[in-house]
């Protein structure tokens, strides 16, 4: 299979001098829902800010949907890659729900019967049809987050890209939040592409993961195998959740390494307590 | 040794103007000198509005209206003492250091407050001297802009600009909330060494229970503005699927033991309640038991 986005030796100089990216390679396929991780400072917003054209690599490439963004306008990209920020009220700025969606539309030139259409498919994906005709400032924060990506995803992107969506969050509402992802990677076959520090999200959601440290990939494979790797993680400086811990210290009690999750561990003492 | 009170809320309630709820309720709490003490609940519960009334915000700058009263190092009443007097007690720290970076180095930006209040020069030159060997800066940090810092720097440069004028408190709203898992370990050590060395009482808001868990005394659960539980870390995350309801995460160690508490078919085991593990090493002695219990069956 194609990889949707592809980045091939991608090195980044900031205008300042300061080098953030030092030849770096991944593929991103369609349907995937992949976490990045790593220290600040690691290239983590950086690299994902080349996939919807915010910056352009210094040298090497990156392909979106088999072309090289260099040869892509924003706008363009913008309706291949759609990039969700960590505070709604920065870019909620319309009187009514149904503006906020349908403002990106508009500037697109597509005929209000088709903008009616988007709006409500949107509005119903995230569960939030019914406030179609509600002023956005008076929502609540998860429900102005809902009208966030919906007003992303009416642009139609493959991909949505989410920085640190639980940053300031009690644990009810990132969990929430990602579900809601999780719901998009499912049900509408998005490409979803987040950035945590939460490693217990990142092994509850994601199944692949990639950890960058210093500007480059540290490590990238299936989330489980990445986790099982704590000591190349501890060299990126990242600590696995403690659920993935306690299972590697209860090895040689006859845990599988394959526990990510309290779910996982449940069913493995399960498994090795009652068997007989 | 008796226990010296340093923060005393009494009856204390507080609602915003302009707003129709309390957004604290009837809080009786006293914290101890010395004290580490973390305070948790969901997004909107009254933890901010809580460290504001330590270090005075409110009522000085907030407006609103209050009844009961907080009491601050066992004799200044928050609301009769000047905002100034008070800050020369209490240091704030908040979640986003950027916003209160206003100088162009690290060293002009710590020594800003001390220098507004006065105090002569050789005295901020001998205090910063110590005070960035206790939030472990090196002097070579000195000359840098704090703009160019990591998160875990540019919040013990906070740090240090607070305790530039001695508090003999240190209010910390999510201090590593936009940090990442180092920095966090950075601050919190900072914030450990603080407390055992120079007796500072640390109050710490913190969605996560990981550090609160392993430094703090006691934990404050707020809900709605209430006060629901204020006991030591160990009783604490325990209640799990109390705290999960308030959008609190417990421990996943605990969690794990939780499904294996309600599940019947464990139940023959006998486990107590006191067996919860809460750490990953208590988690382990838990795994071994359950294995042995079962197999002696």
């Amino acid at each position: 299979m194609e990889p949707y986005i592809s980045v091939k030796d991608v090195t980044f100089c900031y205008p300042d001098g300061t080098k953030a990216l030092f030849g770096v390679n991944m593929d991103i396929y369609k349907g995937e829902m992949l976490a990045i991780i790593g220290q600040n400072g690691s290239g983590k917003t950086t690299i994902v800010k080349h996939f919807n054209g915010l910056l352009k690599p210094t040298s090497g490439d990156v392909f979106v949907d088999g072309k090289s963004v260099k040869a892509q306008t924003a706008g363009k990209l913008a309706g291949k890659v759609g990039y969700v920020y960590q505070n709604p009220s920065l870019q909620l700025f319309r009187s009514s729900v149904r503006e906020e969606i349908a403002f990106g539309l508009r500037l697109l030139k597509k005929s209000e019967t088709e903008i009616a259409k988007i709006v409500e498919e949107n509005l119903r994906l995230v569960g939030l049809w019914e406030k179609v005709d509600d002023y956005p400032f008076f929502l609540s924060m998860g429900e102005k987050q809902r009208v966030a990506i919906a007003a992303v995803l009416a642009l139609g992107p493959e991909v949505l890209i989410v920085d640190e969506p639980t940053t300031g969050q009690d644990f009810k509402r990132a969990y929430q939040f990602l579900e809601l992802f999780d719901m998009l990677n499912k049900k509408a076959n998005k490409t979803i592409i987040f950035i945590t520090h939460e490693m217990r999200f990142t092994t509850e959601f994601s199944h692949r993961t990639i950890v960058m440290a210093n500007g480059k990939v540290w490590q990238d494979g299936e989330t489980k195998a990445v986790f099982n790797d704590v000591a190349k993680l501890n060299e990126a400086l990242v600590a696995p959740p403690e659920i993935v811990q306690l299972a590697a210290a209860a090895k040689s009690l006859g845990i599988s390494e394959d526990v990510l999750t309290v779910n996982d561990l449940y069913d493995e003492l399960k498994r090795l307590a009652l068997k007989e | 040794m008796e226990k010296e009170p340093i923060i005393e809320f009494k009856d204390f309630s507080w609602n915003y103007q302009n707003t129709d709820f309390q957004a604290l309720k009837d809080i009786n709490l006293t914290i101890y000198k010395g004290e580490f003490v973390g305070i948790m609940g969901q997004n909107g519960s009254g933890k901010t509005t809580l460290c504001r009334c330590i270090n005075g915000l409110i009522p000085h700058r907030f407006r609103g209206g209050l009844s009961g009263n907080v009491t601050i190092c066992g004799t200044l009443d928050s609301f009769d003492t000047p905002l100034a007097k008070l800050v020369q007690n209490v240091g704030m720290v908040s979640s986003d250091p950027d916003a209160q970076f206003l100088r162009g180095t690290v060293e002009e930006e710590i020594v800003f407050g001390a220098e507004n209040m006065g105090i002569p020069v050789d005295e901020i030159e001998s205090r910063l001297a110590i005070i960035l060997e206790r939030v472990n800066l090196d002097k070579s940090f000195l000359t840098k802009p704090p703009t160019n810092l990591s998160g875990g720097q540019k919040q013990r440069v906070a740090i240090a600009a607070a305790l530039m004028v001695n508090p003999k408190i240190m209010v910390l709203d999510e201090p590593t909330s936009q940090v990442d898992p180092m920095g966090k370990i950075e601050v919190i050590e900072v914030l450990e060494k603080l407390r055992k060395e120079q007796d500072v009482t640390i109050i710490l808001v913190d969605h996560r229970s990981d550090e609160i868990l392993k430094y703090a005394d006691r934990v404050i659960l707020l809900n709605e503005g209430k006060m629901e539980l204020n006991e030591s870390p160990d009783k604490f995350f325990r209640h799990i699927d109390f705290l999960k309801e308030r959008g609190v995460y417990p421990p996943q160690v605990a969690q794990f033991a939780q499904k294996v508490f309600e599940d019947p078919a464990f139940i023959k085991m006998g486990l107590t309640p006191e067996d919860l593990p809460l750490t990953v090493d208590e988690g382990l002695a838990f795994i071994k038991k359950v294995i042995k219990n079962m197999k002696g069956e």
